[in-house]
């Protein structure tokens, strides 16, 4: 599976690289702040390989990197923020950029690559979040969140670790807005240059790779249908499956 | 109080004067002052007589009783031959009551009006009301009658309460009715009900009353109507006297529409008339119900539904394809969330439930989209009233292979090839038309040139053309086909329906971008709900609307509306307004009434039929031109209907009523005794007066007083007083 999989990625990668605007597609965005904000650089193609491959999603091929005053943020529905250790939190500014970004429409997915509960990053990441959004608070995302059944019907939660066995977020609007991660789901992707994955995923192993795998492609998915999985209409169909 | 009255005040100065003349006078020396005085308050004496207006009455010698007779000929007299027996009473009966009453003849029906008896024979039925109450207080009024013989069904459907008048009838009413123990064979519609307002699409129920006189268990079918269209039937087999059938109705078009009950005439019905009754029931929305299908899921996928979605207003069914045919299954589909779409439910059932349709993005080679389903997404469009938008993108359009389709017809736009590109790239879209309610998204900004300029830019445009007929909204200023610029946005009505074509598929930049300068997606969502409740046909696309009570109107009652106005925009401008009568005649209504909730107008039908009340709102202010807001509004008016043609049986129990609150008498005209009469009006003949003079106008009081101060002047002077 792995092989056809890297066949197709780069039979993707040559066909879509004549795209270069971001038109309806969906935009890999990463956020570059103070601190250590790109602990994975060279996952993206695989992952937005893996996307087009097995969705019918478009997606533009190269990663968006924005900083919060840069004006492409606000061209972008979906920022991801990664953190493996240092954070030195954001200034007035960059704060009420992102306030504007998220009660505007965007959504911001925040993990903590470090796997560690209670870290720095977290702490931090929280007090922000405080600090942007005064009124709410991250909360778990139930099990029947459309997050988790948005491509992938998906029964358990899985990063590189097993930090929590839920996802936090904050709604604003009938929207989740915020998403929070500290199970480095980014982590799984990780490959070394013979292309076999670099990151062990504990406590277990490729299953819980492929699971981690699956959880950001429905992050991906989320991003651009939202709560369609929760609709009437499917609700018969998932809870079938799901009690299969 | 006294001080307020004229005439008394003018009475005391008179006084005053004739008294301060009379001291003046008095202290004369002479014998003569006393006669001075008697003439002088002679003359005062005469002229408070003629201030009072003395009436002289000279009284008819009468030697028989004087009596009022009162013939019923409205319509319902026409049934069972009454105003025939009314007509044989007399002729076996008028010489014997002259003999012993004098009498005055009147007939009536909604007025009431003398005849002379030689009319008698020649009466007919054909009055549209019975007004006994009134006819018996026109009569009585003059007081110049001893009785009042009353010939009458009894059915009376006076607006007054008869009750009310038993104290002002001073003499018997001898009330005389035709002898029917049986009402006539007859099924009367009695009653419709239903709620004044339905949801559409949304059943409910109509329940048709009748009456039935002298069918008993005969079969009766009940129709439901509109127009001539039947739109559904029952069958009644009569069981009882009022009977009940109910249809479930479903109303398909927005708006209010005049439908009808009838009922099929049975042999020997007496009348017919009463057997068909319309009705009007105004259809409204509950919800905008949109069918939203995406062809992939895309950030405009995203937001739209997200906007949809939380707007109470909408009830949304949406369908995004996550998975192409082409596309690897990395695992089981029971691993999936995805279903199985249901295209051929949706294109052959459901989509006639759904007000606005819209297809974005979706390749109908791809996902093989017989020619069957295109015609029903044309029929939805032009047959049954629905709103259909397709949105852009590399599988929209030409390039989703909808060009030379059954579609291609309610597409608003000459479609790209399918080779042709989709063009990428930002622009900034440049509004074609300012008075289009989907292009009006702000109330805030003079112009609404400026707000359009605003919006952020959008990314990619599809290759469209305009197409006659349709309505460009909005273009791509930078892209050029043929020397005119791409369609962004176009509209057009089609048959029923209303379709619209967008070729772009970034509105969403409108939003975020928005954020960016810390503004709300305002902009975003008020033009998605012009686009859906334009597409839908509904009013609140309009700024302001006309609004009118939800009654039956009959010809010549006065009909008044009044138009809301929401934006404080319009509120500055004055409304013109036009009404279309039933024959299309347009004039416009003038004298608006200013209210604080916007304007109020009034006209009076003079036929029955549909009105038409059209309101426009002109606005200027946007630098390309002045922006028009408009509304229309149909009310029904109808024929005045009333009991006359719907209780047929004859009243007896009014007329012995009448007869016992008068100290009169009632019985059918076969049982009519002149010696009961007789004894009923008694021997008390009432004085009539014959004629009346009023004595302030006779010149000779006038003479008397000018004589009177002549004499009283001529003998001072020569006394030289």
């Amino acid at each position: 599976m792995k092989q056809i999989i890297i066949i197709f990625s780069v039979i993707f990668l040559v066909i879509t690289t004549g795209f270069a605007s971001q038109s309806n597609r969906l935009v890999f965005t990463q956020l570059q702040y103070n601190g250590d904000w790109d602990p994975y650089y060279s996952e993206y193609p695989d992952i937005l390989n893996f996307l087009t491959l097995t969705t019918s999603i478009e997606v533009l091929p190269e990663r968006r990197v924005v900083k919060l005053n840069d004006d492409l943020l606000f061209s972008s529905p979906l920022l991801i923020m990664l953190n493996s250790g240092k954070f030195s939190g954001f200034s007035q500014s960059e704060r009420d950029t992102l306030k504007k970004y998220i009660n505007g429409g965007g959504i911001l997915f925040i993990e903590d690559s470090t796997g560690s509960k209670y870290s720095d990053f977290d702490k931090k990441i929280r007090k922000e979040l405080e600090y942007i959004l005064p009124d709410k608070r991250l909360t778990k995302l139930p099990k029947e969140h459309a997050l988790f059944r948005a491509f992938y019907l998906l029964r358990g939660l899985a990063g590189r670790y097993i930090t929590n066995n839920y996802l936090e977020g904050i709604d604003l609007s009938g929207r989740t807005a915020v998403i929070y991660s500290e199970n480095d789901m980014f982590g799984a992707w990780v490959r070394d240059r013979f292309g076999n994955y670099f990151l062990e995923c504990v406590p277990g192993g490729e299953n819980q790779r492929f699971e981690a795998q699956k959880l950001t492609i429905n992050l991906l998915v989320f991003s651009v249908t939202g709560t369609y999985k929760n609709d009437f209409i499917h609700k018969k169909f998932i809870e079938e499956k799901l009690r299969r | 109080m006294l001080l307020t009255n004229p005439g008394f005040i003018t009475v005391f100065l008179m006084v005053l004067v004739f008294v301060i003349s009379c001291i003046v006078i008095a202290r004369k020396k002479t014998t003569i002052k006393y006669l001075l005085i008697a003439l002088r308050l002679l003359s005062l004496l005469t002229l408070i007589f003629l201030i009072f207006e003395p009436t002289l009455l000279f009284y008819e010698n009468k030697t028989k009783p004087r009596i009022a007779v009162l013939v019923d000929t409205s319509r319902s007299m026409g049934f069972s031959g009454r105003i025939g027996a009314v007509k044989k009473f007399f002729n076996k009966n008028l010489s014997l009551i002259q003999k012993y009453f004098i009498t005055d003849f009147y007939q009536f029906s909604k007025n009431t009006g003398s005849i002379k008896d030689i009319e008698l024979k020649n009466l007919e039925a054909r009055g549209t009301a019975t007004d006994i109450t009134a006819a018996l207080d026109n009569v009585c009024a003059s007081n110049n009658y001893d009785a009042v013989m009353l010939l009458s069904d009894g059915i009376n459907n006076s607006d007054k309460n008869i009750k009310n008048v038993y104290s002002s009838i001073k003499v018997p009413v001898i009330g005389l009715y035709p002898d029917e123990p049986d009402a006539p064979k007859d099924l009367v519609l009695i009653d419709i009900k239903t709620a004044g307002f339905v949801f559409k699409n949304v059943p409910t129920q109509i329940t048709v009353g009748f009456y039935s006189s002298g069918f008993q268990g005969r079969e009766v079918k009940i129709y439901l109507k509109k127009g001539k269209e039947i739109l559904a039937s029952k069958r009644k087999t009569i069981d009882g006297s009022y009977q009940e059938v109910s249809f479930d109705f479903t109303s398909a078009k927005i708006g209010l529409e005049t439908y009808s009950i009838e009922l099929e005439p049975l042999p020997e019905e007496t009348v017919l008339s009463n057997n068909h009754k319309e009705f009007n029931i105004e259809t409204i929305r509950e919800k905008i119900r949109v069918l939203y299908i995406c062809g992939q899921p895309s950030p405009e996928y995203y937001y739209l539904r997200h906007f949809i979605k939380s707007n109470p207003s909408f009830e949304l069914v949406s369908f995004v394809i996550l998975r192409n045919p082409e596309d690897v299954a990395v695992v089981p589909d029971e691993q999936l969330s995805l279903i199985p779409f249901p295209e051929r439910e949706i294109f052959t059932r459901d989509l006639y439930d759904f007000d606005v349709f819209i297809l974005e993005n979706f390749n109908s080679a791809k996902f093989y989209i017989p020619s069957e389903y295109m015609i029903n997404i044309n029929r939805f469009v032009k047959e049954k009233n629905g709103g259909f938008l397709m949105i852009g993108g590399n599988s929209a359009f030409g390039k989703g292979s909808y060009k030379n389709t059954r579609m291609e017809e309610v597409i608003p736009v000459i479609m790209d090839d399918p080779s042709e590109p989709f063009e990428e790239g930002l622009f900034k879209i440049k509004l074609a038309n300012y008075n289009h309610p989907i292009v009006n998204i702000t109330d805030d900004q003079p112009s609404l040139d400026q707000a359009w300029s605003a919006l952020p830019e959008l990314d990619g445009c599809q290759r469209l053309r305009a197409k006659p007929g349709s309505t460009v909204l909005a273009v791509n200023p930078y892209l050029k086909l043929d020397g005119q610029n791409a369609v962004c946005m176009a509209v057009q009505e089609i048959g029923k329906g209303r379709s619209m074509a967008m070729g772009i598929n970034t509105t969403w930049r409108w939003l975020l971008g928005k954020a960016q300068e810390g503004k709300s997606g305002s902009q975003y969502t008020k033009f998605w709900e012009n686009v859906l409740y334009w597409l839908s046909g509904s009013e609140q696309t309009r700024e302001f609307r006309i609004s009118v009570e939800q009654k039956k109107y009959i010809p010549d009652e006065e009909i008044k509306f009044k138009l809301i106005i929401l934006s404080e925009k319009l509120k500055k401008s004055v409304p013109v307004v036009t009404l279309a009568d039933p024959l299309s005649r347009l004039t416009q209504i003038e004298n608006l009434t200013k209210v604080p909730e916007g304007w109020v107008g009034r006209f009076t039908p003079s036929t029955t039929g549909k009105y038409e009340i059209k309101a426009q709102i002109k606005t200027t202010g946007a630098l390309k031109g002045s922006m028009i807001s408009e509304d229309k509004r149909s009310v029904i008016v109808m024929a005045d209907a009333n009991t006359e043609d719907y209780d047929l049986q004859v009243n007896d129990k009014l007329m012995k009523e009448i007869a016992l609150n008068t100290k009169g008498i009632a019985s059918t005209l076969d049982d009519f005794s002149i010696n009961d009469m007789n004894q009923a009006v008694g021997k008390n003949i009432h004085p009539v007066i014959k004629k009346q003079l009023s004595l302030a106008l006779f010149p000779g009081f006038y003479f008397v007083i000018f004589l009177l101060l002549a004499i009283e002047w001529i003998i001072r002077r020569l006394k030289g007083l």
